[in-house]
């Protein structure tokens, strides 16, 4: 009884946990919810680097639209941009054009077959090139002929020319006989007043020398591989070409000024005889389209062009001459925002007519032209004002999920001049939407050391522009951007400045996007 | 960055995972099959049994449900991970054991006693930092010139077992063995795990220092940094007696010492899980950094600029196929019971369960009150590893040879989520 009597106040006990337990399962209003529990929206700040990038002065002028330019660095560090012409190259066709195809008819057992050279040429000795002869016969015997053919002004090794035929009678009369193709590659030829001497010997069997109804000689592909001689007064023509200048592609106003501008011809030639420069054009086109006559004592004066002599047969000689300051009026022309340099320069070979000068073209004779415009950046740039359009498609599904945003600009400029910047977002159809800067973003230049006229280097500024969401959703509509930039160097010197090679301006932008989730 | 999958993962885990420190507190309930589950030793009485039972434990040194969540104006839960956040550590630790054990039966023959059974688990820990946390909650934004440590750990396992097991009696001597055939359903398991983001105060130049080695089945796939997926099953019998194949044994001992003392030790789940379909190793190895587009290299040139490339390429996760293998959480249980009398047993176990250096233990010390011959209920004082103070009570009702329990080891935390240790075990029991 006790026992029982015990177990029943400690089963009171006992129970009432029992009785929580239960209170607690079956009162788990949380866990009957939790299907149908509900996110909280929650902001996300999202910090991200998005352009990290340092413009070299290469950069700043790489444009693959313009591919001839390049940069030449000095010992001193100090830059000039250099624009190539197309260079013009004319080799030994230019004063011989290969002919395709002569024929000359054979009047008689000898014969001499005219050479076409120009009347002013004279051709001393002559290796043809690939050439082909081809000999026909008609022959009016109903016997066969043994034909030898010599040619005694072409030799080889020491050997004159002889060719041996059988013309063969097959019943027929006349026979009209066609010789196999000769190739003459390699035989000199001894021009004599421009005459070849073609001598044929054709005998019946009976050993009776005998003279064909007709006889001709063709010849295929007439090209030489070395002439020597007198090749008159020819004209080369140079073809007139331009140097585009991008540089000021974008102008729209303000000045730039270079100290030393320079014009360089670059002339290669290894054809053995005197040859000097006709200018027939020289002149700068502006950014508004005006031409201006470069005007210069080498233009009055003329060029003479160096050329190898026998004895270094196979050299290429160089030319170079420029126009510069100090000989042209080169720096007033590039005061005018140019934008090309067009040029027509002729090369006629013996000016003086000089018969008596003996020179010689191989296969591997040329003549070439470049012209290239180098712009020592050393100058002033006074307001220049640059300005251009470019396709922007800014339609980022993500802006749209975007509640603001900061951008942080860091930038550093290394060039001695101000630079200010700002970008304008249009619409495809023109309308202004917004600006990239709500005030023109200002890079100060670097200072400059007044003892080496040097930029000291610039210093990191940290501006941030802010977004909200209406503003972003716009930009979306973005299709093209309009950027403009004015540079001046006159805050920082007013003395011409050199830019060095290790100019650069560090651009950076970091963003901090709040978008909610 | 998906950061709804990433909450998504935590929430997963703080309702789904799972395993250390298990509920303790049946193994004080006279007359149920399911103390055998402790020891197979235990598997020592009547001619024949059959049972069912499930059980749910969770554990975690961080913040509870109930934190992550918040009363919506409608009276609707929403669910807030900012809120949680102040009451994370640096890092937050996630237990959670589910178990169905769909049927066990046993059978006394001459010579021993045989049991079969098969179980569902799901058995889990997860270890994520309250940087990570800041980070999927707030962006990296408001951390502007720090280093987050975003590195999640996980040691996940979702498999079905068949055991056979054996008991025999030698006097007071009880022995047991389990043979337990595993088939894997799915796993997730890091093997190195470092993930540091720091975020420049410069530009917000980004840079990681990664060292992540992640092997995983289907339950994770990965194709980018925005599109990755968990596809975690509960129950489930895929692979089951084909692939992802398993050995584990149960070993114990008892001893009664005459009518009142009952000693017991048991080491449990000793094996491992070959994972041999579909199982990936994703891996992000180094320093990557990413400053922002160099706009120079673009200038004039049709090439698009793509920054979420240059952000994936910060982790640059490359995946592979592998196989893999995970050990069971090993398991060791050394208890004792005193019945004082016909009304009162006393009694106290020690378990110590997890692998390598990640091993938690409880003392649980057990009073239990035989109130009627079809009721008995206890309570349990459990002392756990970070969590000295649990009150857990349990309670077994008799009908005929029909025996049912309820049972946890912190009554105050049942069904509310604001527990951070909470597990509930029910099972029924047939003895005849």
């Amino acid at each position: 009884m006790k026992i029982l009597q015990s177990k029943k106040w400690q089963s009171h006990l006992l129970l009432t946990p029992m009785m929580i337990i239960a209170f607690f399962i079956t009162n788990c209003s949380k866990v009957d919810q939790i299907n149908s529990i509900d996110r909280n929206e929650q902001e996300v700040e999202i910090a991200l680097p998005l352009i990290n990038t340092e413009f070299s002065v290469n950069d700043l002028l790489d444009d693959e639209t313009a591919n001839n330019v390049s940069l030449t660095v000095d010992d001193q560090d100090r830059v000039t941009i250099v624009y190539n012409g197309d260079v013009v190259q004319q080799d030994v066709t230019a004063v011989f054009p290969p002919v395709p195809f002569l024929a000359t008819p054979l009047l008689d057992s000898v014969y001499d077959v005219p050479v076409p050279f120009a009347p002013d040429q004279r051709v001393d000795r002559a290796i043809f090139g690939e050439t082909e002869m081809v000999f026909r016969f008609n022959s009016q015997f109903e016997e066969d002929v043994n034909v030898k053919v010599t040619i005694p002004q072409l030799t080889k090794d020491g050997e004159v020319f002889e060719e041996n035929f059988l013309v063969k009678y097959e019943g027929t009369s006349p026979v009209d006989f066609f010789s196999d193709s000769f190739s003459i590659l390699g035989w000199t030829l001894i021009d004599d007043e421009k005459k070849i001497r073609v001598e044929y010997d054709a005998r019946t069997p009976d050993g009776k020398r005998q003279k064909f109804n007709s006889g001709v000689i063709f010849f295929f592909n007439v090209a030489f591989d070395y002439v020597e001689g007198y090749f008159g007064s020819e004209i080369f023509d140079i073809s007139g070409d331009f140097v585009a200048i991008g540089v000021l592609d974008t102008w729209r106003s303000g000045g730039l000024a270079f100290e030393d501008p320079k014009v360089k011809v670059l002339v290669e030639n290894s054809f053995g005889f005197p040859v000097r420069s006709i200018f027939k054009t020289m002149q700068v086109v502006t950014t508004t389209g005006e031409m201006l006559n470069m005007e210069s004592e080498v233009i009055d004066n003329n060029v003479d062009f160096a050329y190898p002599r026998f004895d270094e047969m196979g050299e290429v000689k160089i030319t170079e001459f420029s126009f510069t300051k100090e000989n042209s009026n080169i720096v007033d022309l590039f005061k005018e925002k140019v934008r090309r340099v067009t040029y027509d320069i002729d090369a006629g070979a013996n000016p003086d007519m000089d018969a008596t000068i003996t020179g010689f073209i191989n296969e591997d004779s040329y003549f070439l032209v470049s012209v290239d415009v180098e712009l020592p950046l050393n100058g002033s740039v006074n307001n220049l004002v640059l300005q251009d359009t470019i396709d922007l498609d800014l339609d980022i599904e993500d802006l749209d999920e975007a509640n603001s945003a900061e951008f942080k600009n860091v930038i550093a400029n290394d060039f001695p001049a101000d630079i200010t910047i700002q970008g304008y977002f249009y619409t495809e159809d023109g309308t202004l939407i917004d600006s990239l800067f709500k005030d023109r973003l200002f890079i100060p230049g670097a200072s400059v050391d007044p003892s080496t006229g040097l930029s000291t280097g610039g210093e990191e500024i940290a501006t941030f522009e802010n977004f909200d969401s209406t503003q972003l959703k716009n930009i979306k509509k973005t299709k093209k951007m309009l950027v403009n930039v004015k540079i001046n160097t006159g805050q920082v010197s007013q003395d011409p400045l050199w830019i060095l090679n290790d100019y650069g301006i560090t651009f950076k932008v970091g963003a901090k996007v709040k978008t909610t989730l | 960055m998906n950061i709804s999958k990433i909450i998504s993962l935590v929430i997963f885990i703080l309702f789904t995972t799972v395993a250390i420190g298990q509920n303790i507190n049946y193994f004080f309930i006279d007359d149920t099959y399911q103390r055998s589950y402790f020891n197979p030793a235990l598997n020592d009485e009547g001619k024949f049994s059959i049972s069912s039972g499930l059980g749910v434990d969770f554990i975690t040194n961080g913040p509870s449900i109930d934190d992550f969540i918040i009363d919506g104006p409608e009276g609707n839960l929403i669910l807030s991970p900012a809120n949680a956040i102040s009451s994370m550590n640096d890092v937050n630790d996630i237990y959670g054991y589910s178990s169905v054990n769909t049927f066990d039966a046993s059978i006394k023959l001459p010579f021993c006693r045989l049991s079969i059974g098969h179980a569902w688990k799901a058995n889990g820990w997860m270890s994520y930092t309250k940087d990570l946390a800041n980070f999927v909650t707030f962006g990296n934004g408001p951390f502007v010139g720090e280093t987050l440590n975003l590195a999640p750990q996980i040691d996940y396992i979702n498999y079905n077992e068949v055991y056979l097991g054996i008991q025999k009696s030698f006097g007071s001597l009880s022995i047991g063995v389990k043979a337990k055939r595993l088939n894997g359903v799915e796993a997730i398991k890091t093997e190195n795990s470092k993930i540091d983001l720091t975020t420049s105060d410069d530009i917000y130049q980004l840079t990681t220092d990664t060292d992540f080695e992640m092997v995983a089945t289907s339950a994770f796939s990965y194709t980018d940094i925005d599109d990755f997926n968990l596809n975690i099953q509960n129950f489930s019998f895929d692979n089951f007696f084909s692939n992802n194949g398993g050995w584990a044994f149960d070993l114990g001992a008892s001893l009664s010492v005459g009518d009142k003392l009952e000693l017991s030790l048991s080491v449990l789940d000793i094996g491992s899980i070959n994972w041999d379909v579909g199982s990936k190793r994703y891996s992000s190895q180094g320093s990557r950094s990413f400053d922002g587009i160099d706009i120079a290299n673009y200038i004039n040139t049709d090439n698009e600029i793509v920054v979420l490339d240059s952000l994936e390429s910060l982790l640059d996760i490359t995946e592979t196929s592998t196989e893999f293998s995970t050990t069971l959480p090993t398991q060791i249980y050394l208890g004792a019971r005193f019945k004082i009398n016909n009304l009162w047993t006393v009694g106290a176990i020690v378990q110590s369960i997890g692998n390598g250096d990640r091993r938690t233990n409880v003392l649980g010390l057990n009073a239990t009150a035989s109130i009627y011959n079809w009721l008995s209920a206890g309570v349990l004082y459990a002392a756990k590893t970070g969590n000295v103070a649990n009150i857990g009570i349990s309670a077994a009702a008799k009908l005929g040879p029909l025996t049912g329990f309820l049972s946890t080891d912190n009554i105050l935390k049942v069904g509310d989520f604001d527990g951070t240790n909470s597990n509930f075990r029910a099972g029924l029991s047939l003895r005849i």
